[in-house]
């Protein structure tokens, strides 16, 4: 009973570090080890390409990331090199989500920053994106050969988030070790 | 040494501005609605179940307001989905379900009762049951000692130091 006082500090001290230290505009998605959302929409391409649709089911049978991105976005700029090297030091399809956007500001602004996607579906309406419970631009979903989602990632990607958390994630579902490169 | 400051021109504005800014303030502008082009609904009832889910929700792009008082482009999305939804003549399980599989159990505003929620419902009475449980026994235990007299005038005392106090006190 003596301790008590000092216990009850620890207990609230314990508390208030893990409450002030998580982030509230972070929101645990409920798809996590959930089946992804299938989608069927347009491919963004060329302006002399004929449309092409993207069907999510074709990727079944693979790990792949989906990141959900726009030209409005700022943070969008500061995590594209991330999603760059990421596409150089992986063999994984990185799929784009074009979020709220249209297809010519997009294309603009890849043509400016550089194009790691795989394919970039355009989601002009945004019903992807409501279907993946997107809140914010950007987003970063990894989704396993089963088609589960098993993480995703709020915000954007520094490459610290890349190498301590995204990498670990696609590469424990892929098997391949991480190489020196991504140190 | 004649230097005059010559009078502001605008001064007698001031007075005006000030008061329209005050005029202002008092408007109630948190009650003023998020822009919106008016929906529509066959029935009442369907416009006073869309009213009352809208306030159930919580835009998670603006974490402290609901669907219906929030100006953001997911907001509006989610209004949209949930009025589609209510003409369909969808139940609210259902709305709250599609809501909840895509943006987890924080969308609500009133967390639901049960599961890990229980801590959040619950945990304060806990809290306080034990707090005030706390408090009755430290009184009690006090009343006690109270009865039994002071702790330390039981307590013996070494003759020798007493002597010794004595000696002290009477100044040899």
């Amino acid at each position: 009973m003596r301790f008590l006082p000092l216990l009850v500090v620890l207990g609230i001290g314990t508390f208030l570090y893990v409450g002030l230290s998580h982030d509230p505009s972070v929101i645990p998605s409920p798809l996590i080890d959930k089946p992804a959302p299938v989608f069927s929409a347009e491919r963004l391409v060329a302006v002399d390409e004929p449309a092409a649709p993207f069907d999510s089911e074709t990727m079944d049978g693979s790990v792949w990331l989906l990141n959900v991105w726009a030209s409005w976005c700022g943070p969008c700029i500061q995590e594209h090199p991330q999603l760059i090297a990421f596409a150089a030091e992986r063999d994984v399809p990185l799929v784009g989500l074009n979020y709220k956007d249209q297809p010519a500001d997009a294309r603009a602004w890849l043509a400016r920053h550089g194009d790691p996607f795989d394919t970039v579906i355009s989601d002009v309406g945004g019903d992807v994106g409501l279907d993946f419970g997107v809140y914010g631009v950007p987003e970063t979903f990894v989704i396993d050969a089963e088609g589960r989602v098993r993480y995703k990632h709020v915000g954007p990607l520094d490459r610290r988030a890349l190498d301590e958390l995204l990498l670990p994630a696609v590469d424990a579902l892929t098997g391949v070790p991480a190489t020196g490169a991504a140190s | 040494m004649t230097a005059r400051v010559p009078a502001p021109a605008f001064a007698w504005r001031t007075g005006p501005l000030l008061a329209l800014a005050l005029v202002l303030a008092l408007v109630p502008w948190h009650a003023v609605p998020a822009a919106e082009p008016l929906v529509s609904f066959e029935t009442d009832a369907q416009r006073e179940r869309y009213d009352r889910l809208l306030e159930e929700y919580r835009c998670l792009k603006c974490q402290n307001q609901d669907l219906a008082g929030s100006n953001a482009a997911l907001a509006g999305d989610l209004r949209r989905e949930i009025r589609t939804r209510i003409i369909e003549g969808a139940d609210d399980q259902v709305i709250d379900e599609y809501l909840v599989a895509r943006y987890g159990d924080f969308v609500r505003y009133k967390p639901r009762f049960g599961g890990i929620n229980l801590v959040l419902w619950l945990g304060p009475f806990v809290l306080l049951a034990i707090g005030l449980g706390a408090g009755w026994t430290m009184a009690r235990r006090g009343r006690r000692e109270e009865g039994a007299g002071h702790p330390a005038a039981a307590r013996e005392v070494d003759e020798s130091a007493l002597n010794e106090a004595r000696r002290l006190l009477d100044g040899r």
